[in-house]
C-alpha cells in the first residue's frame, strides 16, 4: 500500500479532532483495499452497506484509536470485519448468495482461463468459513503479517496460521483445477 | 512459527474484481458524519450542573461585562478529562508530566529525549452542543492550526504519541477565554 505513515498519523490526528475533512482524507485512502476486503468476505450485495455502517463507527471511535497500541490500518480493518460479522448476522435470515457474484461487477479486459480460474477461486472462497476467507484475504490477498491478521480477528496468531492451513490448499485446488480445465479446452490465455 | 504467504493465492486475489463505489457514497456519508456531529479527540464533559452554572456565569458576563470573564473560568465551563499515555524516548515521559506546562518547557523535554514534535495550535469553539444520544456535551466551533512553532507561554493542553520518535503536541493560548478546564484523568499527582 503506497501510504505515507507520516502523513496518516497528520490526518488521524486531525480527524481525531473533529475534522470531518480530514476524516474522508482517510477514507479515501484505505477505502479500495477494506472495498476488497468486506466484499470477499461477505460476497456480494453488502459492500455499500457495511462500509456506510463501518466508516460511521470509525468515525464514533476516532478518540479512542492510539497509535502506540498498533497500526491505524489494522484498527480500521478490524472495524470494518466486526461490521462483516454483524451483517452477516442479520444476513443469516436472508438466504445466502454467494454465487454468480463477479457477473454482477465489471470484468477487466482479461482472458478466458483467467476469468475461469478467477471464477473458481470466488466459488472457493464461499466454501470457506468467515473466519478463513478472512484470514487468507488479509494475509494473502492484501499483505498484513499473521499478527496483524490476528489484531483485526481477534484471534491468536496460531489461529491464524492453522486457518490459513485449512483454507489455502483448498484455494490452490481450486485455482489448479481451473488451469487444467481451460488447458484441456484450449481456452489458453485468449484475449477477449 | 514462520510466516509464509502464497503469492500464486496473493496473485490471484489480486485480479478478483472490487466492486466500483457508487456515484453518491460519499454524501451519503458526509451527511452521516453531520449528523452524527463530531466528538472531540477526548470527551470534554460538562455536567448539567456545570452547564447551567455556565450559563448563569454567561448571563452575568453579559450583564458585568467580559472583564469579569476570568473570575467565573472558561466561557462554557466544560472540563476537559486527559487520560494519560506514555511517549517513547529515552526516558518514557508520561503525558502527565506535560499537560498544563508552558510550551517551552514541554519541547525541552521532549527533544532532550529523542522525541520530535509537531505542533498543533487550538483555538477552542464558544459553544456546547450535544454530541448524540447518551453522550457528554461537546465544546463545538473551535479548530486546530497546523504550526511549526508556537509561542513559549502556550499552554500544553494535550500530546499524542505518534510512534516511539514524534508526538503531536497540543496547545492553546494563556488567556484563550474559551479553553476549558484540563483535568488528568488517572494522574497521581
Amino acid at each position: 500500500m503506497g501510504t505515507n505513515p507520516d502523513s496518516t498519523a497528520e490526518t488521524v490526528a486531525r480527524a481525531q479532532r473533529g475534522d470531518a475533512a480530514a476524516f474522508e482524507e482517510i477514507v479515501r485512502e484505505f477505502d479500495g483495499g477494506l472495498r476488497a476486503f468486506s466484499h470477499r468476505v461477505l460476497g456480494p450485495g453488502w459492500t455499500e452497506d457495511v462500509l456506510q455502517e463501518a466508516y460511521l463507527r470509525a468515525f464514533r471511535s476516532l478518540a479512542q484509536y492510539r497509535a502506540e497500541r498498533g497500526a491505524f490500518r489494522s484498527w480500521l480493518y478490524r472495524i470494518v470485519y466486526r461490521c462483516c460479522l454483524d451483517e452477516q448476522r442479520r444476513k443469516r435470515k436472508r438466504p445466502l448468495v454467494w454465487a454468480s457474484s463477479l457477473e454482477e461487477l465489471p470484468s477487466p479486459q482479461t482472458s478466458e482461463s483467467a476469468v475461469a480460474a478467477r471464477d473458481d477461486l470466488w466459488d472457493a472462497l464461499g466454501m470457506l468459513s468467515t473466519e478463513e476467507r478472512a484470514c487468507v484475504i488479509l494475509v494473502d490477498g492484501l499483505g498484513f503479517d499473521y499478527e496483524s491478521a490476528g489484531t483485526i480477528l481477534d484471534a491468536p496468531r496460531g489461529t491464524v496460521a492453522s486457518r490459513l492451513n485449512h483454507a489455502r490448499p483448498l484455494l490452490r485446488r481450486a485455482l489448479r483445477e481451473s488451469l487444467e480445465e481451460t488447458e484441456g479446452e484450449g481456452h489458453a490465455r485468449i484475449p477477449r | 512459527m514462520p510466516e509464509y504467504r502464497d503469492d500464486e493465492l496473493a496473485q490471484a486475489l489480486s485480479e478478483l474484481p472490487v466492486p466500483a463505489t457508487s456515484a453518491d457514497f460519499y454524501t451519503r456519508l458526509r451527511g452521516r458524519i453531520t449528523r452524527t456531529r463530531v466528538r472531540p479527540h477526548r470527551w470534554i464533559l460538562t455536567s448539567r450542573w456545570t452547564l447551567a452554572a455556565a450559563l448563569i456565569a454567561a448571563a452575568g458576563l453579559s450583564v458585568g461585562g467580559l472583564a469579569l470573564a476570568d473570575a467565573f473560568g472558561p466561557l462554557h465551563g466544560a472540563r476537559l478529562v486527559i487520560n494519560p499515555s506514555t511517549l517513547g524516548g529515552k526516558n518514557g515521559i508520561s503525558t502527565c508530566d506535560l499537560i498544563g506546562k508552558p510550551a517551552d518547557q514541554v519541547a525541552a523535554k521532549l527533544t532532550s529525549s529523542g522525541i520530535g514534535i509537531e505542533w498543533r495550535f487550538m483555538h477552542w469553539g464558544t459553544s456546547v452542543a450535544p454530541t448524540g444520544k447518551g453522550s457528554p456535551t461537546g465544546i463545538t466551533g473551535g479548530r486546530t492550526d497546523v504550526v511549526s512553532s508556537v509561542p513559549n507561554d502556550s499552554v500544553v493542553w494535550d500530546v499524542s504519541p505518534d510512534g516511539q520518535t514524534k508526538a503531536f503536541v497540543f496547545v492553546q493560548a494563556p488567556n484563550d477565554p474559551n479553553a476549558p478546564t484540563i483535568s488528568t484523568g488517572d494522574c497521581t499527582s
